[in-house]
């Protein structure tokens, strides 16, 4: 039995395993760094720890999200925490309350599927993609 | 009486919070509108300009070009902080300086990992001032024979 995290994110519903979901922090400040890769927005402080934060409407749909958004779900990466901005968090479910399908060809590879839930498609997230894309700054 | 604690200039460049060993730092210079040359500048090595101090010429760097940071303050209002090195001295300008702290007051922590690859070439430490990351600064690589050029 699988379990994922849920939420929304500037319009999208997005599904991350739970193995993956650190924490969940509600109206973290982010502070901003020079030279930055690509698809991080900037930074939070976490118990000390400088994590930085995923910029998601970069990703999924190409525009740069200014808007400070309520929430940050941290994930654990094979390369490190990260942050993911959300406006809504949405639970956590159990695989076998839903349906997934997984990602077609020709789909986005920071995707590994589709968790049908409750009417609505949540995007499944590969996070060690999205974490090796802020890597490599792209 | 003195004490043995290194202390630390914090500066605000461009939004974002840097530290700078106050034992580099040789003057701090307010009002430096008139006392800014822009007609000898080298942008490659990110000299906007020649700053007027103690009857001589210095290099005036802006650190937002190395960083590629957006500073709101014009050039003339900003603050020069006057720098040593073993080239000689130069200013390095900074939108406002903000405080002096000893080092006790900071808290190290750790680059994040998913981080070092893109800033590696531009600074390679953060310490915590009031639970803000703040950007630790070596002078080097902004002046002096070993800075990078732009």
């Amino acid at each position: 039995m699988n379990r994922f995290g849920l939420f929304r994110c500037r319009g999208t519903d997005f599904a991350i395993p739970l193995f993956r979901l650190r924490k969940i922090l509600h109206e973290q400040q982010v502070f901003p760094l020079p030279r930055l890769p690509e698809p991080v927005s900037g930074v939070l402080v976490d118990e000390d720890r400088i994590i930085p934060v995923l910029d998601l409407p970069v990703i999924v749909v190409g525009e740069k999200g200014t808007a400070p958004t309520e929430y940050m779900v941290l994930t654990e990466s094979e390369y490190g925490i990260l942050a993911i901005p959300a406006d809504i968090t949405c639970g956590i479910v159990t695989d076998q309350k839903g349906a997934i399908s997984p990602a077609a060809e020709g789909d986005a590879s920071w995707l590994t599927g589709q968790f049908h839930f409750q009417d609505k498609n949540f995007q499944i997230l590969n996070i060690d993609f999205l974490a090796k894309m802020l890597t490599l700054g792209s | 009486m003195g004490s043995d604690v290194a202390r630390n200039l914090i500066a605000r460049i461009g939004g974002v919070g840097c530290l700078l060993d106050l034992s580099l730092v040789v003057e701090i210079c307010e009002q430096i509108g008139e006392r800014l040359d822009f007609s000898r500048s080298d942008l490659s090595h990110g000299i906007v300009g020649a700053l007027e101090f103690r009857q001589t010429r210095i290099p005036a760097v802006d650190p937002t070009l190395r960083l590629e940071l957006s500073s709101q303050i014009d050039e003339k209002e900003k603050t020069a902080l006057v720098m040593k090195s073993s080239e000689g001295n130069w200013a390095m300008l900074v939108d406002r300086v903000e405080e002096i702290c000893p080092s006790d007051r900071l808290v190290p922590c750790i680059m994040p990992p998913l981080l070092k690859f893109a800033t590696r070439e531009y600074y390679s430490k953060l310490e915590l001032f009031q639970n803000e990351p703040m950007v630790v600064l070596d002078p080097e690589q902004f002046y002096g024979s070993s800075a990078a050029v732009a």
